[in-house]
């Protein structure tokens, strides 16, 4: 395997990164862990002129403040966000989806700007993200913008991002009260698999009724991209966080997912998957905040 | 364009000359003839280039030698000293964790960032710690041992070094 000639550049600082992309634009390519880039130059997929490599930059924190929530530096790795204190006691559902990541090699190397930018539909990072609530704040020469995570991702390795933009961090806000998110990849093996069908979900219940408060429902790999489950969330508030309630849910994610059939799987067993993931993540979920 | 960049490979600095493309796994093995880092398959699912940079796992086959400038890159060739194996590989030997070894030397840097950071893992912690590499072989019971075997040492001499 060799990879096609281009020009490489370390920018020092942002600003420098931003006036390398207006220059460049569609003739760069980012680069931060490499896992997906070099293999797709590799493959030809991309002959960028230009490869940007992110690891001089101070892009890499996560940092967490009460009301303000928490920020991941686009360059922060996924083994940084695994082994987070503050994103395992406040964001447990991005703990569970990083774990599940490739191998101990790429989630050493990946970064949390690469699984969102780069857009698979079995990416593990965008169904928790987007259950939180997740924004992207993209940064350009022209200034700085933020998109909801679930706007952001506009297709298969689609996304809103123009030329000149580079994906700076990722902003989750707070978790809500009486909150707790859960996310479940599910795979043929255990180790290095590519999901058939994934589920994460966030849901609130109102301390003083007891009811389902809120809840954010998405599934990964049953559509182009991270999709929500909007009328199953719409069935769960309101009521009671039963096993009633909850095996409804389950039922009308299974029908709103829109899975194809692959060589991983038929799009009717990931539509099975699909129910019992969102079953066990919310029991799971109900159950961590009721303890 | 071709340029001169300096690796620190094992705690030897080198100069060499290398284009933007070039990737680690190739540098090393072609260019500085350190052919201890295998290369398999070439997309980073096997695991067998694993080396250390800056004490983490890093796939060579999927890093651009030019990023490394700077960075302390750790091989097979660097964990012998002195002529004597690392404890690390002398577990593998005695434990009979070698097949046809194509495997042998990412497992033994896998093995090396887990015991760095655990050094009385679990059999769930090391079968994690290895699961990015694989033994076509299938030899892993052997080579969990290994590990275990290794941490093993690594403590009693951890242990020797505080008494004395």
């Amino acid at each position: 395997m060799s990879l096609p000639p281009f020009e490489y550049l370390a920018p020092g600082s942002t600003a420098e990164l931003a006036g390398l992309l207006a220059a460049h634009r569609e003739r760069c390519r980012i680069l931060a862990g490499g896992t997906d880039l070099v293999n797709w130059m590799a493959e030809k997929i991309y002959r960028p002129d230009y490869v940007i490599d992110l690891r001089k930059l101070p892009l890499a924190a996560i940092t967490y403040e009460k009301g303000r929530g928490l920020t991941i530096g686009a360059a922060a790795t996924i083994e940084s966000l695994e082994r987070s204190p503050v994103i395992r006691e406040f964001y447990y559902a991005l703990v569970q989806a990083a774990g599940q990541i490739g191998s101990p090699q790429i989630r050493a190397m990946a970064t949390i700007g690469g699984n969102c930018c780069n857009a698979s539909p079995c990416a593990d990072m965008p169904p928790p993200l987007i259950t939180l609530e997740a924004r992207v704040a993209l940064t350009s020469a022209r200034g700085s913008r933020e998109v909801p995570l679930e706007e952001f991702i506009t297709g298969n390795r689609q996304t809103a991002i123009a030329p000149d933009e580079f994906l700076e961090c990722v902003r989750v806000p707070d978790p809500w009260p009486h909150s707790a998110c859960r996310y479940s990849p599910f795979g043929l093996r255990a180790a290095q698999e590519i999901d058939i069908a994934s589920v994460a979900v966030n849901v609130a219940l109102d301390p003083a009724t007891g009811l389902f408060a809120k809840a954010r429902i998405a599934m990964g790999a049953v559509a182009p991209f991270a999709m929500r489950a909007l009328k199953a969330e719409a069935s769960l508030v309101g009521n009671a966080p039963s096993g009633e309630t909850i095996d409804q849910a389950a039922l009308v994610c299974s029908r709103e997912c829109r899975p194809i059939d692959d060589l991983r799987a038929s799009a009717s067993y990931r539509r099975h998957i699909v129910g019992v993931l969102a079953r066990r993540m919310l029991r799971d979920a109900v159950a961590a905040i009721t303890s | 364009m071709k340029r001169v960049i300096e690796l620190t490979i094992n705690g030897s600095a080198y100069d060499v000359v290398i284009s933007p493309q070039d990737l680690l796994i190739d540098v090393l093995r072609q260019k500085l003839d350190l052919t201890g880092t295998k290369k398999g398959c070439g997309q980073g699912d096997c695991g067998t280039c694993t080396v250390l940079i800056d004490g983490r796992r890093a796939l060579a086959c999927l890093t651009l030698a030019i990023a490394c400038e700077g960075r302390q890159i750790l091989t097979i060739e660097g964990m012998e000293k002195h002529g004597v194996l690392h404890p690390i590989q002398q577990a593998f030997i005695d434990k009979g964790a070698i097949q046809c070894g194509y495997c042998t030397p990412g497992m033994v840097l896998s093995a090396k960032a887990l015991l760095d950071e655990h050094p009385a893992p679990t059999e769930h912690e090391i079968k994690l710690g290895i699961s990015g590499n694989l033994c076509r072989c299938t030899g892993y019971v052997k080579i969990v041992e290994a590990v275990r075997d290794a941490a093993a040492r690594l403590q009693a001499a951890a242990d020797c070094g505080k008494g004395a």
